[in-house]
């Protein structure tokens, strides 16, 4: 079982992975129901190419990272508890590099 | 003093986290279900949240009074979120509104690859990324310029043709002035300042008298505290306020200081806006690198516990008023920030003591000397004594000024440190005791301080004669 999810970083947190914005992946769940903590350890040992600590705090995103689930701010789906579902975009936006 | 109990004591202080199944409708219309959620548990939907800071940004400007119709008026665009949001606000203030806004904005690029000396095609291509999406995306005139080359503003015209050349030895002098200070913190203030000088040579080149920059609410926050660090005083007013007059000529002005970094981020993402987020000298950096980002990592990090935090700071903030005391005829404002220059002020003050423990523990082992030997102390006066710099060149019959007093005067007097701090105000003179060497600072900032200084020694010598 694997799950299809779309990754968007902007706002700066696009130099954290490669300058790429957008990362279509296909993460291997197995049977387990996946939920966003899970998918932060994966970036974690996946995409994140340098400077972890930048993006993750102990075992939450930085403060000052927004995290948005298919349009929704993840703090009304239950932030870390929320479950992914198959085809969900979830964007990561840094809000400390101004503009 | 502070305890660790202190949420204990104001529970209603400390966010705590939604309960998804509670929430069921948008706070305004109270038919959609709610997607966003600010300020720890206002939660709407997207259209209200959308219309919610559309209507922030017109308020701000309404409240102000800050145009009037036909007014041409400069965006000061950098690629990031916030100025692209502030490009589509204006857009849709211009075309879709109900009361449509009356001024013409035309957006102004400053280019900063020489800070990190990029490869000019690097360079253009990054340029021309971010003048590609504002010409096929809004309605406005382009114009881009670079830190190092301020007077060179070209006209982009969105057909691919960029008519921008680097001076390689004026990328390199900026780049050289900046590695040329030794502390962080002093770097970004320099750079703030080159920035500031930069947008504004290039509003006054295409004539605009006004000019829009993207802060917004935390951002002006993190300033107000990083200020107050930095010693900046007064002249904070004017950096974190809403129109920033320190140039008589062209106003800045900050529509969307009352909105915040989140709201500003959800904005540009549901309106799916581009951005492109240029590295500065922060960027990456741990917290530690800069007085700036330490500031910015406490209030962020104190913001996600307690979402009261920046609204509190941001308010504060708002009562801050500018001191009216620079139109006094003859007063100075500071050779590289233009704020009002607070270091003539009364005697004994923390100013004071600090300049005397500077020139004493600058004498070194050679303290008991004419002028300071422990008789002489009670009839001090301590604007008479010099710091001892090495650079100073002590002779005076080298100093011959024409006396043109018009800034054609070639006098030759190499620049002391001393010269500049005296043309400072107190956190930019911090910034300039971090320069290594005085012959490493840009040119103009140079120039600016040979003029000035060779029209103060004309006024003292002719000082007898003004009526």
């Amino acid at each position: 079982m694997s799950l299809n999810l779309t990754l968007e970083f902007s706002g700066g947190a696009e130099l954290l992975v490669d300058k790429q914005k957008v990362h279509k992946v296909q993460i291997p769940t197995g049977d387990k129901v996946w939920k966003i903590q899970d998918l932060l350890y994966w970036i974690r040992d996946n995409l994140l190419k340098e400077r972890p600590e930048l993006f993750l705090k102990e075992n939450t995103v930085r403060p000052g990272i927004l995290v948005l689930v298919n349009d929704s701010d993840w703090e009304l789906l239950g932030q870390l508890d929320y479950e992914l579902e198959n085809d969900d975009n979830v964007v990561f936006i840094s809000t400390l590099h101004g503009g | 003093m502070c305890s660790l109990t202190e949420s204990e004591l104001e529970p209603e202080l400390v966010r705590t986290p939604l309960d998804p199944s509670a929430i069921k409708v948008c706070k305004k219309c109270k038919e959609k279900p709610p997607c966003v959620n600010l300020r720890g548990s206002d939660t709407y939907c997207k259209t209200c949240f959308l219309t919610a800071v559309h209507h922030k940004f017109r308020a701000t400007l309404g409240k102000h009074k800050a145009m009037r119709p036909g007014e041409s008026v400069c965006i000061a665009y950098s690629g990031g979120g916030a100025s692209t949001a502030l490009l589509h606000l204006l857009k849709t203030g211009i075309e879709s509104d109900h009361k449509k806004l009356l001024f013409k904005p035309v957006v102004l690029h400053v280019d900063e690859g020489a800070i990190f000396k990029l490869d000019p095609k690097q360079r253009i291509e990054n340029i021309r990324e971010k003048l590609d999406y504002i010409a096929a995306h809004f309605p406005f005139k382009v114009y881009v310029s670079t830190l190092e080359q301020s007077q060179r503003v070209v006209e982009y015209k969105g057909d691919g043709e960029l008519d921008l050349e680097f001076e390689a030895e004026r990328t390199n002098e900026l780049y050289e002035s900046i590695e040329n200070i030794k502390e962080s913190s002093a770097k970004e203030e320099f750079i703030n300042c080159i920035r500031r000088h930069t947008i504004l040579e290039g509003a006054e080149k295409i004539n605009c008298a006004k000019i829009f920059t993207g802060e917004n609410a935390t951002k002006i926050s993190i300033d107000l505290l990083t200020g107050v660090s930095l010693g900046k005083g007064g002249n904070l007013a004017q950096e974190v306020g809403f129109w920033d007059k320190r140039n008589a000529a062209i106003t800045v002005l900050r529509p969307l200081r009352d909105v915040p970094a989140k709201e500003l981020a959800l904005y540009t993402v549901f309106h799916r806006l581009e951005s492109f987020g240029e590295p500065t000298i922060g960027t990456g950096k741990e917290s530690l690198f800069s007085i700036r980002k330490l500031t910015e990592d406490f209030l962020v990090g104190l913001q996600n516990d307690f979402p009261a935090t920046l609204s509190t700071v941001f308010k504060t903030s708002d009562k801050l008023q500018a001191h009216q005391e620079r139109m006094v005829e003859g007063n100075q404002s500071c050779v590289l920030c233009d704020g009002t220059l607070d270091t003539e002020v009364d005697q004994h003050n923390a100013l004071q003591a600090t300049q005397w423990s500077t020139i004493v523990s600058s004498r070194g082992k050679a303290l008991d000397t004419d002028d300071l030997n422990p008789a002489s102390l009670d009839f001090l006066d301590l604007t008479s004594l010099k710091l001892a710099d090495p650079s100073c060149n002590p002779d005076p019959s080298n100093d011959e000024c024409c006396g043109q007093g018009d800034g054609s005067c070639k006098t030759k007097k190499p620049l002391s440190k001393t010269d500049l701090m005296s043309l400072a105000c107190y956190s930019c003179m911090r910034t300039v005791s971090n320069f290594k060497s005085m012959e490493k600072i840009p040119r103009k900032l140079h120039e600016q301080v040979q003029r000035t200084r060779n029209r103060n020694a004309m006024k003292n010598e002719i000082q007898d004669f003004l009526l």
